[in-house]
Order: C-alpha cells, then structure tokens, then sequence
C-alpha cells in the first residue's frame, strides 16, 4: 500500500490512488482544521417542541366563537402536562394581541378584515395585553382546557388530593380576555413554594424543564357540517440550570438562563394558491386542493412587567427557495404578534393582489418551496422569533388545515429577555 | 460487519473536502444529538405513510444546505399480508421494502404524491405536479400500501454520509379534504465519522464518538383518553352551539404509529420491540401495560390497550402516556393523530402530531425516575443499508 492514501471508513478499508505526498498532506490538515473547529462547538442545548423544557410557548391561540374574523366558530383547546416527579408550578400569561378598529375601539378585527369591519376611515389596530395566572401541577399531571372557558377548578382541589397527597391549590386558569381573541400564551416554570423562576427538577432530562404542551385548533360549522383540526406542540425552552430566580429571564447569551431563540427557521410550504393533487389512479389525480400557508410569528422578548411591548419586534427577513433552485427574497416588519398569510408578506392584506407575490405558485412556478425565516439582530438584543406554521387546503368541501412545528438551525451571540410581572 | 475495499479517487476526496468546508462555512455547525422534528439530519423517518384509496400522503422532503444532497429512501410496506383481516400475530405487516435515489440541489425542495410517485420529466408545465428539478425518478406506492418511509443521505458514490442537511414534512389528506401534517423525524449525525452500511444510532452526549443520534429511551404522548368527549366542541361557551355534539357525542380518538430504530435492510430480517407503557390521567391516577411493535404499527390507543379508554380511570378525559421498550431492546420512533369525530358520523377531522422524547436507548438515560422501569444501558439500534 505504500504510496497509496488508507483510511479507515467504519468496516471498510477505503484507497485511493492518490501519490502526490504534498497534496495529501494539505488535504489531512485541512481535515485536521475542520475537525478542530467542528470540536469547539457547542453541543447540545437548544429549543424545540419535541422535548419538556421550563418555558412553553403557544404562539398561536385563537376563540372566536361566532366566526366572525375567521370565518368559522373556532376555538383553541390546550394541553399541558408536568412531565416529572415532582409537583411544579408555572406563571402563566395570555398575550392578547386582537385588533381592534380605530374608529370603533370595541370591534375586533385583522388586517384582512379591516375593510368590512372598520368601514370608511377605520383601520385595524393592532392590540398587545397581557393576562397573567399560575398553577400548580402535581405529580406527572397532565391537564386539558379550551381558551374560551379556561380551568376555573382544577382536579385535584376542594379536598380531593393525589396519590401522594399533592393538590392544585391555588390553581386556576382564566378565560381569554375577549371573543373573538387572538393572541399568544407563554408559561414560565416557577418554585411550587415561592413562584419564583427556576430551573427544573427532573434530572432524567438534566433539569431542562417539566413542562410540555399541545394546542389544538378546532373549528366547526353546520353550513355544510364541518368540523376541523389542526395540531402543534408547544415550542418549549430548556433551562441552562442556571438560574438566579429573578424576574428578568435571561434566553441565550452571555449569562443565558435558558435556551436562546433559534437563529434561522426553515420553513417548507407549498406556494400560495398551488393546486396540489393527490389520490392519482393510472396517472390521474382524482383529488386536488388549493394550498396556502400562514404563519404566526412572536418575539423571544417580552416585558410583561410594564405591561407593554417595549422588547419585542423585529424586521424579519425571508429568503425563499422554488424547485428550480432559484432565490427571491423579501422583509416585513412586526412588533408583537404577527399572523400572515405568506403572499400577504409582499402585498397587501386580502386576496386583491396576491398573484404577484413572490410566494404564489403563478409567480414561483413549482408547487412547493423552502423559506428562510431570519429576523434581524438588534443593537441590544438578539431579537429572537418563535414560529408556528399553517398550511389551508380548500376544495369544493370547504376549508381544511393543518398545523406544524417549524425547522430551525443555528442560535445567536445576544441575549432575549422575558421580564415577568410582579410576583405578588 | 460487511468489510470491502474500494477505492476513493481525488476527485471524490476532494469534492468531499470541498463540500465538508462549504458545510463549515454555513455556520451550522450546531451539534445536535439526540432525534428531532426541527433540526435537519442525515436521516428521515417518516413513520406513516398511507394510500388506502381515501387518504393520500403528500412527502416533503429539503435540502436545507448549500452544495448537493444525494438521497437514497426506502418504503417499507407495513400492511398485513391479508388486507381483508386485521393485522396480528397470524396476519403480519408484508415488510417489504422499495428503494430509489434522489439528488437535491442547493436547498432544494421537492414533493410528490405517495399514490402518483415523480417522474422525471422535463416538460412539466409552469406551476404543475412536476414542475422543476426532477430529483429523481420516485416509484408510486400500491393503493393499500400503509408503512413507512426513510431517506438516508448518501455521497454521490450511495454510501452514507453525515451531511446533515435533510428535513421533510408529509401530509396525509382525505379524498373529502381533510388533512394532518406533522414533521419527518430526523437523525442528526456525527460528522465526523464516516459511517459504512451499518449505521448505528450510538451519539449522544456521553458517545460523542457516536454515528447517528440514538433513538429516544422514552416517548411522551400527550392525549386525550381514548372516546373522551371533546372540550372545545361539547362547552356551551364554545363550539358547542354550533350543533355537532349532540347528546356529548363527539369523541376524540388517539392513534398511535410506530417504528423500530433497528431496520436491517440489507438481509430483509423484521425487528420487534416490546413497549412498556404508563398513562396518568389529571387525578394523577396510573396504570401500565405493554404492547409488541413487529416492525411497523398503527393503531388506536384502545386497541393496543383498555388502559386508554376514559372509563379506566374513572372517566377522566385527558393522559400524559410514558411509552418505554423493555430493557435490553432498541427504541422505536413514533407520531400520534387524533380522529375527531362528531355527532354526524360522516363530520370528522384528522390532526397529526410529533411527539416529546426523553433520553436515549443507548445511555438508558431516564435514570432517577422512580416509577420508571431499570435502565436498559447500551442498546445500539442499528438501520442496515444496501449498497452495490
């Protein structure tokens, strides 16, 4: 073999018939830096909805129980569940980001719904309060509600304990503040004993957190009968397991508490208005639907403490890929919560002018495409987003959707701050 | 262990360096260890894909770097040898396997019907089934077909290669309109190593010499009691005036899919993995039980169990469900989907959904968990895949 490159390949003996010793050398340093660089990198830790961590955001819960911004009485049913040993609590926060018309404060409305539910003169503002509560959960516990009703008595009270004598004492969730609502939950694991921040008690998943989640909206109608349902986990962040149990949550950074928020998000879709068939028999398809896909954006930083937005927002930057391989891209700006449909990103809300955007099939050419979702870094903070992604199939039998955790890579050098209000 | 020469030209060795420092040069080097449903790996499961005649699966699958992807997927056909009789010890899934490759280009998307398959075919018309870079020539499933599907990245030579760039979405949808998506599940690997046709699923945090991310040592499922009413449809303040709940008629069912991490493709041989299971309900009630997975299952949670039903805890309407295989065995991937139904027997609706995890099989890691059955340490699962 002298003369010859040998390496080892997991059971295999790989050659090659390369003899100039020079540039075998300059190939195996090379190799050798990129292994080194690679080693360097952190492991490990990241957010996601696919594992329990100590803080878990629903990005998107929406009541709107006589359909009149969504079409459809719809309403959003919760899941969470304290996925360890030991009781935890959580405080807990509706965000309520509903628009409401500027010339009639007590209607409720979306930027798409502006024009028939403002009128002449009327725009849609939109909101961004927050509602806070806290429980506790016993034991493995999971519980279940839906937004419109809350969980006014939790299971184990009023006398009635667990196994090992633990109880949802003081528990209580509240009703989302108004019908129609759209908005965000988040929920921050805190000390059962005092309510304070902390990291969690399971050391099975090195005390990351115990908190896991599922939303679920549903949607119904009778004209045709129609019911439907879409599904996401909540994305949850993992504690660093260092914690100084303060009410300025630290995510990612210098200092980090938790998890930071994920660099890019990487988004595959359908373009909009693609008519995606299926059910094919001797070459035909004997189904088709038109495809269009909405996504709901929040930022990382929050001030539930002033009770206002003053952390949160971004710029965010999208580039899309087709199936040619070609690139476009785009940027909107939001503040608080942001719900769109992917062709209203580049035009202006409604149906009107989406042919011309750049993530409508008409314009992309290939029925379906990857996005990158990238919002731009501030001067003080990392500006991170959470992202939820929907897909809206329709056909003559109506509207059918579903929901998805979206991908992500990469995490950032600044920090996202969560202030908590006043723990009383 | 297959052990074979071959010979690695400069070409290859140096498109592979090339690609390696591109990949570097992304700044994805995040190391990631452990199974996922949103970070990109060198393998995806899709651990159900149907075509049954009334629902059809649509598979998405990216390329989310920025040099080629070569791909090479495998169906597995998990329907019992006789459809017309429900699947059991006497009446197994056929496991059978169907393989193709794929070329991705630069964050390239690409779909495709699992009825329909995608040629390749250049004339595709604008904004059509079809439309751009052909991947490669993908083969439609049978109608009844109900099983699997798994892309292993591969180098441009068909052995697999830790690239890392591979993520996928599938939507199954019903000839009504009904649709469920949830996310490919993906096996980061470790870049390091170059893996032969064996890939073993050994990296974790304590193996960071290991090949591919171990599977998890506990699945999470989070649902509702199998036939317990829905909250939403059936509450006066909600949906419940819509109608569709008459008598509180409106239950939701939950199904469960699972795979084996251990597939031997290469021999044929089906892997069958026992899973321990203990449910909660909110009254912090238990029970327990176990089930048998050969090779591929999908089931009500009432089937596998009447621990599921609502009336085995005393009507309670909501579960936290730990599902572990007994010790000395592999792990298993898994995705849920709940069925909605109403009181119009012909009004239901779909929803899917990925599942947490905790752990892995290899470290056995749920050590500390005091209802927890031992640990079962080191259990390397392994996918064995063919290469000519």
């Amino acid at each position: 073999m002298k003369g010859h490159l040998q390496v080892e390949r997991k059971g295999d003996v790989v050659m090659s018939t390369m003899t100039n010793k020079n540039l075998r050398r300059a190939l195996w340093i090379g190799a050798a830096a990129l292994a080194a660089s690679w080693a360097v990198q952190p492991a490990g830790a990241t957010i996601g909805s696919d594992s329990s961590g100590a803080i878990l955001i629903f990005p998107k819960v929406i009541v709107d129980t006589s359909g009149v911004l969504f079409g459809r009485p719809t309403d959003t049913e919760i899941q969470i569940t304290n996925t360890s040993n030991s009781i935890i609590a959580a405080r807990c926060y509706w965000v309520n980001a509903t628009g409401h018309c500027s010339n009639n404060p007590t209607t409720a409305c979306t930027p798409e719904t502006a024009a028939t539910r403002c009128g002449t003169g009327g725009r849609c503002v939109e909101g961004w309060t927050e509602t806070d509560f806290r429980f506790r959960l016993t034991k493995r516990q999971p519980i279940a509600f839906n937004a419109a009703d809350g969980l006014p008595v939790f299971p184990l009270t009023g006398g009635v304990q667990g196994p090992g004598g633990q109880t949802n004492a003081d528990s209580s969730i509240p009703p989302v503040p108004e019908d129609p609502f759209i908005g965000e939950l988040k929920c921050v694991q805190v000390n059962p004993e005092d309510f304070q921040p902390t990291i969690g008690f399971n050391p099975a998943n090195n005390a990351a957190g115990d908190l896991a989640g599922q939303a679920t909206i549903v949607s119904a109608s009778t004209q045709p009968n129609n019911v439907d349902a879409r599904k996401y986990s909540a994305v949850t962040l993992k504690s660093t397991t260092v914690n100084d149990r303060d009410d300025t949550l630290v995510l990612g950074g210098p200092g980090a508490e938790y998890d930071g928020c994920p660099n890019v998000w990487i988004l595959n879709h359908f373009f909009d208005d693609a008519s995606i068939p299926s059910h094919f028999s001797g070459g035909n398809a004997g189904f088709a639907q038109i495809a269009t896909t909405d996504i709901t954006v929040v930022p990382c930083s929050e001030d539930f403490s002033l009770q206002e937005n003053n952390l949160g927002g971004a710029t965010l930057q999208f580039l899309i890929f087709n199936e040619f391989e070609q690139r476009f891209s785009s940027s909107t700006r939001f503040t608080c919560f942001r719900e769109v449909q992917l062709a209203d990103i580049d035009t202006r809300p409604g149906t009107g002018d989406n042919a011309f955007s750049i993530f409508n099939v008409g314009v992309q050419g290939t029925l379906s495409g990857q996005t990158r979702i990238r919002s731009v870094v501030g001067a003080e903070r990392a500006n991170g987003v959470i992202v939820v992604a929907e897909r809206f199939l329709r056909s003559e039998g109506g509207i059918n959707s579903s929901a998805e955790n979206v991908h992500f890579t990469g995490t950032r050098d600044k920090s996202d701050f969560i202030v908590l209000s006043p723990n009383f | 262990m297959r052990v074979k020469k071959r010979f690695w030209g400069l070409g290859t060795l140096g498109a592979s360096a090339l690609g390696v420092l591109v990949w570097a040069s992304t700044g994805a080097g995040q190391e990631i260890r452990s199974t996922t449903t949103e970070i990109s790996g060198s393998v995806v499961v899709y651990p159900k894909v149907v075509w049954d005649g009334t629902r059809d699966t649509i598979i998405q699958l990216s390329n989310t770097g920025n040099n080629l992807a070569y791909v090479h997927c495998f169906y597995v056909n998990g329907a019992p040898v006789n459809p017309n009789q429900p699947p059991g010890p006497n009446n197994p899934p056929q496991w059978t396997v169907t393989d193709f490759e794929l070329v991705l280009t630069r964050q390239q998307p690409t779909m495709w019907a699992a009825s329909a398959g995608r040629r390749v075919d250049h004339t595709s018309p604008f904004g059509t089934y079809g439309a751009g870079f052909d991947p490669g020539l993908i083969p439609p499933v049978p109608q009844g077909f109900t099983g699997e599907l798994k892309c292993v990245q591969v180098d441009e030579t068909g052995q697999p290669w830790p690239g890392n760039r591979l993520k996928g979405e599938a939507t199954m949808q019903r000839n009504d309109g009904d649709v469920a998506t949830y996310n490919a599940i993906a096996l980061p690997a470790n870049t390091q190593v170059l893996p032969g046709t064996d890939l073993e699923l050994n990296l974790t945090d304590t193996n960071p010499g290991g090949e591919y991310a171990a599977c998890p040592d506990t699945t999470i499922l989070n649902h509702f009691a199998d036939g317990a009413t829905q909250i939403a449809l059936s509450s006066a303040n909600s949906l419940g005036p819509v109608g569709l709940c008459a008598g509180n008629n409106c239950p939701v069912n939950t199904f469960l899919t699972v795979v084996p991490c251990s597939q031997d493709f290469e021999s044929g041989r089906q892997t069958t993995v026992t899973l321990q299971f203990l449910t909660w309900d909110e009254f912090e009630a238990r029970l327990s039980g176990s089930f048998s997975v050969n090779c591929w299952l999908t089931a009500q949670l009432s089937q596998l169990s009447n621990a599921f039903t609502p009336s085995a805890l005393g009507g309670s309407t909501t579960r936290h469900t730990r599902l572990r295989p007994v010790p000395g065995q592999g792990g298993v991937l898994a995705i849920a989907e709940e069925l909605r139904r109403t009181s119009f027997s012909n009004v239901t609706a779909w929803a899917a959904y990925n599942l947490y995890t905790q752990g892995n099989r290899y470290d056995g890691a749920t050590t500390g968990e005091n209802d927890d059955p031992l640990p079962a340490p080191n259990a390397v699962d392994v996918i064995s895949v063919p290469v000519e």
